[in-house]
């Protein structure tokens, strides 16, 4: 035990100390296995060729290029206001357009602070105009951005795929269903604080007629379009996540050449955001594996396991436990900082207890996704604060956010009593 | 030294594009080979194994790139409390630490690919390539890599002798959020202006 407490204090002083997320993981590995085997230096070649040369991770890169693609092709603006003109009669109005798009568009993005700023950008001027509430437009976008690591695909998860050999296709499958309910929460959620706040203070635009509503909707095409080819190629067996990836980069090209957007300079932006993305988190990957490959060695997870069974917690509350650990770090850590530096130690713990790992993925999104908009480390709540067109201190956000937290942990609960939220489809589908 | 800046940095972006070019390459031959597979049930070899070496390729080429954007994540919770002279140090330790990092997987790279040319490793692919090849190439990007990261350490060194702890925070600081956002500003403002410009062209 003293080993772990020692790898973990290690850890979160290299962190701290605001060293790259990277080489803390990977000086943590490196001085832990040198406690104990000494053997990484002679591996860690192999392990960072093996790692890096690993067809699975060529869909990060993939999938990154896909979401910074579609992002400059002008669909994300189209489909928010094809979709507001149905989304104003519910209570709270526009502020479920924030929250649908956001879904939506996660559907084909991997990444949560690209869909909040994409969101973001579009949705504010049009709510500032109608003078809805500000903290909660603020933070119903930073909450629904974070949809975008959990509706698949979802750059994330193939990491937690990648880290604990699960598959990558049922992680994306048992994502869906848990991804569509958490945003029926989170618009739940906006119905009650408009209630409660007592009636609309914001004003709504006419409603067009129907015809019109209904032609508007062909602006949201163009991300089904690319859901179905993404993952209707992963279902019905037409390719890997890697391949559906460049099927969906390709239709992102075709609709960016159809709206007008593609160009050489769109592309080199595009390009150099993918590049830059991909080298950050597949250097955090590639400490991760180190980290991982010494732990394995070290014995650390099956000590740290055992001590866990000698306290004689319930799975229940071993997981309850755990919620409050990954809350607490995610108030400090970033999302997938947070998941490569624990996985190595709490899936084996978990699957001993007897929870499936591939419900566990699920579970680490939704502990990742409150990370991102946990002040004061949350990623998203600081992309919105800097995309807000009003003026104001980023304590309106971290206040806005507020009820959406209470929303995500009202639906972790449910996922915890109700795995098969997040088990059934993928078990119909392979 | 702001050159010798300004060149490594050009050469960076200029490999980062071709990088990024690749990648577009790779995933339209991936979809030709599904087409063909799934249509005309005619299957290449090759394309997992050269998908492979191209993510660790670029990759590779990405971190230099990160390391001049400072794309990197480091958690400034604690260290953005300090006053600027100590912050500065603090970047330049996270520089050392992150150049540890990168000798060694450097080295080692090259170990990896040493290994291959002397025993003359092929691919275990039916298209059975010499491994040296995509290794070498690997491990070249990696040195390119510690190189960008050298010549960021002595800046910083130098900067240190200067009492330069702007330069420092600007070169190596956690990127002021607003100078994150800016850039998804202005990514935002420009596909807002297309989008506003091909509006206005569709109701003339």
């Amino acid at each position: 035990m003293m080993l772990g407490i020692l790898f973990f204090a290690g850890l979160l002083f290299f962190l701290f100390a605001g060293l790259h997320v990277a080489s803390a993981i990977f000086l943590t590995a490196y001085v832990s296995d040198a406690l104990t085997m000494g053997v990484l230096p002679s591996m860690v070649g192999n392990i960072t060729w093996n790692t890096m040369n690993e067809f699975l991770l060529v869909a990060i890169p993939l999938f990154i290029l896909l979401g910074e693609l579609l992002t400059r092709s002008g669909v994300a603006d189209r489909m928010y206001r094809a979709l507001a003109v149905w989304m104003n009669w519910l209570p709270g109005g526009l502020l479920h357009t924030n929250i649908l798009t956001c879904a939506l568009f996660a559907a084909t993005s991997g990444s949560s602070v690209a869909t909040a700023a994409t969101i973001g950008t579009v949705a504010q001027p049009t709510l500032k105009t109608l003078g809805y509430n500000d903290r909660m437009v603020l933070g119903s976008i930073a909450a629904g951005g974070t949809l975008g690591i959990l509706i698949p695909p979802s750059i994330n998860m193939i990491v937690y795929g990648a880290l604990t050999n699960v598959s990558v296709g049922k992680l994306f499958a048992a994502g869906i269903i848990p991804g569509i309910l958490l945003a029926l929460t989170m618009s739940l959620m906006i119905v009650v604080m408009s209630i409660w706040r007592g009636g609309a203070s914001e004003r709504k635009e006419p409603t067009p007629a129907l015809v019109a509503r209904l032609r508007l909707l062909i602006n949201v095409l163009p991300v089904l379009f690319i859901f179905l080819l993404v993952m209707g190629s992963i279902y019905l067996g037409w390719a890997t996540p890697t391949e559906a990836a460049a099927i969906g980069i390709v239709g992102a090209l075709a609709i960016a050449a159809a709206n007008g957007t593609l160009s050489v300079r769109m592309l080199h932006e595009a390009f150099l955001s993918s590049v830059r993305t991909t080298a950050m988190v597949i250097l955090v990957i590639t400490a991760a594996f180190a980290l991982n490959f010494a732990l394995s060695l070290s014995g650390l997870p099956q000590q740290i396991s055992t001590y866990i069974r000698d306290l004689h917690w319930s799975p229940m509350v071993t997981i309850w436990v755990l919620v409050l650990f990954y809350l607490i770090l995610g108030c400090f850590l970033e999302a997938i900082a947070m998941m490569v530096t624990t996985v190595g130690i709490v899936v084996p713990l978990v699957v001993s207890l007897g929870f499936d790992s591939l419900w566990f993925g699920i579970f680490m999104t939704l502990m990742m996704e409150l990370a991102l908009i946990t002040p004061p480390v949350g990623l998203n709540l600081y992309v919105v604060q800097n995309i807000r067109i009003t003026k104001g201190n980023i304590n309106d956000v971290f206040i806005g956010v507020v009820p959406f937290v209470v929303a995500m942990l009202i639906f972790v609960a449910i996922l915890i009593y109700f795995p098969g939220l997040a088990l059934w489809l993928p078990g119909k589908l392979f | 030294m702001e050159r010798l800046e300004h060149r490594l940095k050009a050469v960076s972006l200029g490999l980062s594009l071709a990088a990024g070019w690749a990648l577009l390459a790779l995933a339209i031959w991936i979809v030709v080979n599904v087409v063909l597979r799934k249509f005309f049930s005619i299957s290449f070899q090759g394309v997992d194994e050269y998908g492979g070496y191209c993510l660790a390729v670029v990759a590779t080429i990405g971190f230099a790139q990160a390391a001049f954007d400072r794309a990197h994540v480091r958690i400034d919770v604690v260290t953005r409390l300090l006053p600027l002279p100590l912050r500065a140090i603090f970047d330049v330790i996270a520089l050392a630490a992150l150049s540890f990092m990168a000798w060694t997987i450097a080295f080692r790279s090259l170990n990896v690919a040493m290994t291959s040319f002397g025993m003359g490793a092929l691919a275990t692919s039916p298209l059975r390539t010499p491994l040296v090849v995509p290794q070498g190439i690997w491990a070249a990007a990696l040195f390119w890599f510690c190189a960008v990261l050298a010549f960021q350490m002595l800046y910083a060194l130098v900067a240190i002798m200067r009492r330069d702890w702007l330069g420092i925070g600007e070169r190596l600081g956690v990127p002021e959020i607003d100078q994150e956002v800016e850039q998804e500003l202005q990514a935002a403002r420009f596909r807002m202006g297309l989008s506003a410009k091909d509006e206005k062209g569709a109701h003339s």
